[in-house]
């Protein structure tokens, strides 16, 4: 039996760095660490222009609420706190630290000194959360929190190895050479949750990965590998469950409704990084590439480095650069500063020219392909909400199941008017959601 | 990328100082309207070629006179409507070139001007232009001279250019008689007909070839070639085994249930309204073939199915995800 769903697309993969090893570049002279990297309040810092800070340090913390803290990712002297403007138009606060190139460790990284079988729960979710753990796949949501809104509730763990953005590498190079400490995370996730078996999820195409895991699960009775069909998207947890499970969650349930909570490989390697090491999230795995890098690399880099070092540690542009997207081609965010530095959810830099992404000379049309349909995982007809949103017609469209868009981009793919279809619709579910808002606070 | 290939010596370019910004997604598969156009345009060119080979230059001058008269019929119709000219995008070529080769060769050259310019600025144009037309422009305008000059459409020719009384297979079969023309030719196109219809072999070769590039589906095709050859292996209009071939292979079915059939704007988005699609010209076909004035009826099957198709779409929604 096939782990499939309805729709999705098959791009075509681009991924140039799949046997490319991860390296560890020269560290920056600084790094500019964002205060809001995840889902949830922005981070306070607690420290201040001029202080010493080392690698590992809690320099941002959560004031209250849902939220991740944040650590330093060199050893120097905070130079500034300044306000950004962020790729999403909201202004944000990044802390600009000076490296010291000293790597000087902070005393609160020490490993997690019990066994995980004695631990307590609140102690395992309390390491977490103190690691300012974030769902890496791209969301960043707080681990924590997502932990403990399933404890009790789920006894399917699924582990996300998929990849379906073209261009990325990541998981797969985790994969190859840190899948020890993927494995290990999902063992201390699987006894914080009281869960018996975790099943692992790949693209079937993955033939190395599946080769290197397959070996590895050898070992493990708690874990097994099961391939999901090649196509994008995949890695969305919905359709992930879906493929797995053939449970479809509805519109405003998660996955910890259905019994279901789905981790990131990345995700389980930084949890085994807090355990083993007690070191927090302060550098991550991205894939460099695009068609104007000259040497598309695999790099794992501070948080907080920007773009243009890392561009720079990969051979510099070869042709005229039009976009740099922080994220996969389809998902990600286009930067509009050069500087912007990396966070905890950013799993690529692309600098993209105009070969992938034309504008037209004519006007977007739309001739009806029903490509559009035909690529939806969620079996919406974008084509019909896109003539109503274009008509002003949002209750029509709300009808229409709008809201229940994921954003994956998988319509304007394949567009071939050129119709930025993705974002109609998108645009209609913020407007319907946004509704949905008003007439609740108004009961 | 063949162009990393060099990178060690290639001249470095500076990060820009403004970068574009956009919503996600960032790439986009590279075919374009335009490319499908010039796929369907490749796709009826052997069928165009044997038109020739069989009926002589006159076939391609009116093949030509019908693609010109569409475009520039297009682009006086936006420039005086003060729309932007689109015809790079090559619709109009597309529909010039269906109606072309829908006409016998011997018809007035006048004929496929006033088809092409009714094609275009009354079916097309009138209701918005390219993907907004309810009916296909090509059919309309085939019908529509059908209807007006009935002796011009069955003006067929043989090569030397000089008309041809002889019955096309499908007026014999209407009649009751078992058609005279040999399979090889009726596969080749070797019989009476319009200039891109007889070449059953040259309308499948171009179909495998949109098929390949991913350009059309199969739904409406299969349905709708299937549904005639079943019926008319079930129940032969002239009682003759070999009725079967002579329905599908002769008079405008291929060409029509490959191509015209087949086009994006006038026929349901959804894979389900699509099947039903094709059994409905299927049976609307048989029904006039059969019983109908008319010894052809691909041409209205189209028409009539062309308006419902809204209809078959709004039954066939695909499944939502997480139900409702």
């Amino acid at each position: 039996m096939a782990y499939t769903f309805r729709g999705g697309i098959r791009p075509d993969d681009h991924k140039y760095t799949r046997d490319t090893a991860i390296e560890r570049i020269k560290d920056p002279d600084t790094v500019s660490i964002p205060l809001s990297q995840h889902v949830g309040v922005m981070c306070r810092p607690v420290v201040k222009a001029g202080d010493r800070v080392l690698v590992g340090q809690l320099i941002g913390e959560v004031p209250g609420g849902l939220g991740c803290p944040v650590h330093s990712s060199v050893s120097g002297i905070v130079q500034r706190i300044e306000e950004v403007t962020t790729t999403y138009g909201g202004s944000s606060y990044n802390i600009v630290i000076e490296n010291d190139k000293q790597n000087t460790l902070c005393e609160t990284v020490r490993p997690f000194g019990k066994k995980i079988a004695e631990a307590t729960f609140q102690e395992i979710v309390a390491v977490i959360r103190n690691a300012g753990i974030a769902g890496m796949g791209g969301t960043a949501f707080p681990t924590y929190a997502k932990v403990t809104q399933a404890r009790g509730k789920v006894d399917t763990m699924i582990v996300n190895c998929c990849e379906g953005e073209p261009f990325v590498t990541v998981t797969g190079r985790m994969i190859h050479e840190c899948l020890q400490e993927i494995l290990g995370g999902v063992k201390i996730l699987m006894i914080a949750l009281g869960v018996r078996k975790a099943t692992l999820a790949i693209e079937k195409d993955r033939k190395k990965e599946i080769k290197k895991l397959n070996s590895a699960l050898d070992k493990e009775d708690l874990m097994e590998l099961k391939r999901v069909s090649a196509k994008y998207p995949s890695g969305s947890e919905k359709h992930l469950i879906y493929a797995l499970t053939k449970e479809e969650i509805p519109a405003g349930k998660t996955a910890i409704d259905a019994g279901c909570i789905v981790f990131n490989a990345e995700t389980c390697a930084a949890v085994y990084n807090a355990f083993a090491k007690g070191m927090p999230l302060i550098r991550r795995v991205i894939t460099v590439d695009g068609d104007c890098i000259a040497k598309p690399r695999n790099l794992s880099v501070p948080i907080g480095t920007s773009a243009s070092y890392i561009i720079d540690q990969c051979g510099g542009l070869i042709k005229d650069a039009k976009k740099i997207i922080f994220g996969g081609p389809l998902m990600g965010h286009a930067q509009w500063d050069k500087n912007a530095p990396v966070s905890k959810a950013t799993s690529a830099i692309l600098v993209f020219s105009d070969y992938f992404d034309r504008e037209s000379k004519m006007e977007p049309v739309c001739i009806r392909c029903s490509r559009c349909v035909k690529a939806c995982p969620m079996g919406l007809m974008p084509i019909d909400i896109v003539s109503v949103v274009n008509r002003g017609k949002i209750e029509k469209a709300e009808t229409m199941g709008a809201a229940a868009c994921i954003e994956c981009g998988a319509c304007t793919h394949v567009c071939p008017g050129g119709l930025p279809v993705t974002q109609i619709v998108g645009r209609a579910k913020t407007d319907i959601l946004a509704r949905r808002r008003n007439a609740q606070s108004e009961q | 990328m063949s162009n990393r290939i060099n990178a060690k010596g290639a001249e470095r370019k500076p990060l820009p100082e403004l970068l574009h910004v956009s919503p996600a997604p960032h790439m986009r598969r590279l075919d374009t309207v335009t490319s499908i156009m010039l796929d369907v345009i490749i796709a009826l060119l052997p069928a165009l070629a044997f038109g020739i080979f069989f009926f002589g230059m006159r076939a391609l001058y009116i093949v030509l006179i019908s693609v010109l008269c569409a475009v520039i019929s297009e682009a006086c119709y936006q420039l005086a409507w003060r729309k932007k000219v689109r015809i790079g995008d090559l619709s109009s070529v597309v529909t010039g070139l269906m109606l072309g080769l829908m006409l016998p060769a011997g018809v007035s050259f006048w004929v496929p001007m006033v088809g092409s310019v009714f094609a275009i600025v009354v079916v097309k144009q009138f209701f918005g232009g390219i993907g907004k037309n309810i009916v296909n422009p090509a059919i309309a305008a085939r019908v529509f001279l059908m209807l007006c000059w009935p002796d011009q459409m069955v003006r067929y020719t043989n090569r030397a250019g000089e008309l041809v009384s002889s019955a096309t297979p499908l007026v014999e079969m209407k009649a009751g008689n078992a058609p005279t023309i040999s399979l090889f030719n009726l596969v080749l196109g070797n019989c009476p007909g319009a200039i891109g219809e007889v070449s059953a072999i040259a309308l499948g070769a171009g179909f495998i070839y949109l098929f390949c590039r991913r350009v059309v589906s199969w739904q409406i095709p299969v349905t709708f070639v299937g549904t005639i050859a079943i019926i008319s292996i079930l129940a032969p209009i002239n009682g003759e085994a070999t009725a079967l071939f002579d329905q599908v292979a002769s008079g405008s079915l291929l060409l029509c249930a490959l191509f015209s059939a087949n086009d994006y704007t006038t026929t349901p988005v959804t894979r389900g309204g699509k099947i039903i699609f094709g059994v409905g010209c299927g049976l609307i076909t048989v029904l006039i073939r059969y019983f109908g004035a008319y010894p052809e009826g691909t041409a209205f099957a189209i028409l009539i199915m062309n308006l419902l198709a809204p209809l078959f779409e709004s039954w066939t929604k695909p499944h939502r995800f997480g139900g409702k």
